[in-house]
């Protein structure tokens, strides 16, 4: 059945307006989104102090945990939260929270009430600490940028509402894209700028059709619990006191076992055993090989110590997991062992479609091109439009056309040139070239942010131009980023390649390539014939 | 083994797409010029489908099926895309395999 034409009308009008007033967030999320897909290589690079080999064996997380003790011997842990070496994180990465202050020392502030914690990252053979982190990097920015645009709660829900946007875009494309079939492998780049604009954006719109849906839709299906429990959530906010909501988001996750400190010390029992028994119980249930990625413990040291062994994020399985064994943190024995239900299972499968955090590199890179075609799909979007409605020379050009077209310069080439401001920053704070002390992350957001803001108030004086200007800079920092990466840290990508750090070699290369992308995107945009068609157009 | 058995598939998956931009007369067109202006029957669809789909099979053979999937999905996807920027930038790279099925299909010249 054909489609009625004022339908395809109606849908057309609704994919233009829709994709120019969110255009600019979601390339934001899809950018974002993109880098995260190698949000640890990104952390790995950023924090030079991280650069360690894979290694075959680590500590116990005993001596970990007794190490952690060392460091403040006069307060016991209360509780922890380990997260064990993996391939992409390898090192141990503790929070640890210490018990109360009961014997009456002066605190700065009245809230904090003695209240003190720890949070170190170790090497996993030595157990040194790998010195404070100072750089929200990639997994500390980028990521939560992605789902939350660092917005708390109320960015959860724009996002939420964004996605969905995200998806009505891509079904009215479809119905208003009348040879899909036909146009599937079609790119003409020698036609007007309006015409090529139109195929890039149909081809990486219907080639990569099923994996934007499904991205979108598991972002979505990731939060389900967070959108379903915003009424307690209000409960909350009424009575703070109430636990029910905290109740709820673990037990639908992750089950809970819970119960009171005895108040009485306990001695503890290894911890090492218990990770062991519960990799037992999972390769048992699921007939392969299962690792633990994370250890919690609840009063520890206290005769009710509860030890919580989890396994997230496997890493030979496409899915992530709810595995949980509780223990009792004196005897050793299991409490309880909790495993996800079928609807648990299936938002599981989702949420490690859409993660990625097992180890296949292979699979990563196509993530991180299908994640790019993304970008592609709304960066040719807003130039489609901006090409179809600009009929005169630049200089009559409406001031609404004029907004579009910054906002479109600033939403896709801004931000990388954001990004690569950010990478550059960070490389100069490890310099003296600027005085950081406590503020690293901050100068560095401070930097992504006005440096984005920038290329907004660039565009709109440049015009068209400004693209070919921005790429250019692309250009520039993307380059300036491998060298100071080399002059801050003394490797480079051959050194790495032979130290093994495939991850910091994978960044640079990254770095190079896109270098190399966007100058020859500006080189082509800078040819006279190219402008003028853009003007004329 | 693994990489190879998965290089395999990437392969077999870009000349699937090939074939089936190919089974496309503009890009024919594209491909040879004006001089070729060929339209193939459904039997070289069917080869390019055919194609596309056993390359599912070396998938299997070295992944965990999640993985197998994921990556003959995907590896799909970036090798039509492939062959979308082959076919505007540099055509004459398919010149050969379009003769080759010129030669052994029953390809109708109009």
């Amino acid at each position: 059945m054909k489609n009625k034409p004022g339908f395809r009308l109606a849908m057309t009008w609704l994919h233009n307006w829709t994709g120019i007033v969110l255009g600019t967030l979601l390339f934001t999320i899809w950018w974002t989104g993109t880098l995260s897909v190698f949000d640890k290589e990104i952390d790995m690079w950023m924090q030079p102090e991280t650069r360690i080999p894979v290694a075959d064996q680590h500590l116990d997380v005993d001596q970990v945990i007794s190490q952690i003790q060392d460091v403040r011997p006069d307060r016991q842990i209360e509780s922890f939260r380990l997260y064990l070496p993996e391939t992409r994180v390898p090192f141990f990465s503790v929070h640890a929270d210490l018990a109360h202050d009961d014997e009456g020392h002066e605190h700065q502030t009245e809230q904090d009430h003695g209240h003190e914690s720890i949070d170190a990252r170790l090497n996993p053979q030595s157990g040194d600490t790998l010195g404070d982190q100072q750089s929200r990097a990639a997994s500390r920015f980028f990521y939560p940028m992605h789902y939350t645009l660092l917005s708390g709660a109320a960015g959860y829900i724009i996002v939420a509402l964004a996605t969905l946007f995200m998806m009505v875009l891509l079904v009215t494309g479809v119905v208003i894209h009348r040879k899909i079939f036909a146009d599937f492998f079609t790119f003409r780049p020698k036609k007007k700028l309006r015409r090529s604009s139109l195929d890039l954006h149909n081809i990486a719109g219907t080639i990569f059709l099923p994996f934007h849906f499904l991205i979108c839709l598991s972002g979505l299906a990731i939060f389900a619990g967070f959108y379903a429990g915003l009424p307690l959530r209000f409960v909350q906010l009424v009575d703070p006191a109430n636990q029910t909501v905290k109740l709820y988001h673990q037990a639908s996750d992750y089950g809970v076992y819970r119960r009171d400190a005895a108040g009485t010390p306990g001695e503890m029992a290894p911890i090492e055993p218990m990770v062991q028994r519960a990799e037992q119980i999972w390769t048992v249930r699921y007939e392969q090989s299962a690792e633990a990625d994370r250890i919690d413990a609840y009063h520890y040291g206290d005769a009710n110590a509860v030890i919580q062994v989890r396994r997230n994020f496997p890493s030979n399985r496409t899915d992530s997991r709810r595995d949980t064994v509780f223990f009792d943190g004196v005897t050793g024995e299991v409490l309880a062992d909790f495993q996800a239900s079928s609807v648990q299972k299936a938002r599981a499968w989702l949420e490690g479609f859409h993660q990625i955090r097992f180890d296949h590199w292979p699979i990563r890179w196509l993530y991180f091109a299908a994640g790019l075609s993304g970008c592609v799909l709304i960066g040719t979007g807003f130039v489609f439009w901006t090409a179809s409605r600009t009929k005169k020379a630049d200089t009559r050009q409406p001031v609404k056309i004029r907004l579009v077209e910054a906002m479109s310069v600033g939403s896709v080439t801004g931000i990388i040139v954001a990004t690569g401001m950010y990478f550059i920053v960070n490389r100069l704070l490890a310099t003296d070239i600027i005085k950081a002390d406590s503020n690293w992350a901050e100068i560095e957001m401070r930097c992504f942010f006005y440096g984005w803001m920038l290329t907004f108030i660039h565009a709109f004086v440049r015009k068209q131009r400004a693209w070919a200007d921005q790429c250019g800079l692309i250009t520039v920092l993307a380059v300036t980023a491998v060298l100071f990466n080399w002059y801050t840290t003394g490797t480079n990508y051959l050194h790495d390649i032979q130290q093994g750090l495939w991850m910091v070699a994978g960044m640079d290369m990254a770095l190079l390539v896109s270098a190399i992308v966007a100058a020859l995107v500006c080189f082509q945009l800078r040819r006279p014939t190219r402008l003028a068609a853009y003007r004329k157009e | 083994m693994s990489f190879l058995l998965l290089g395999l598939a990437s392969a077999m998956m870009f000349v699937a797409c090939s074939i089936l931009a190919l089974s496309q007369t503009k890009h024919v067109v594209t491909v040879l010029g004006r001089g070729g202006q060929y339209t193939f029957g459904k039997s070289v669809r069917l080869v390019g489908w055919g194609l596309l789909a056993a390359a599912l099979v070396p998938c299997l053979l070295v992944e965990p099926s999640g993985f197998a999937i994921l990556f003959w999905l995907l590896c799909g996807f970036s090798a039509a895309f492939a062959v979308a920027m082959l076919l505007a930038f540099s055509p004459s790279w398919l010149q050969r395999p379009a003769k080759y099925l010129i030669r052994n299909q029953s390809a109708r010249s109009f």
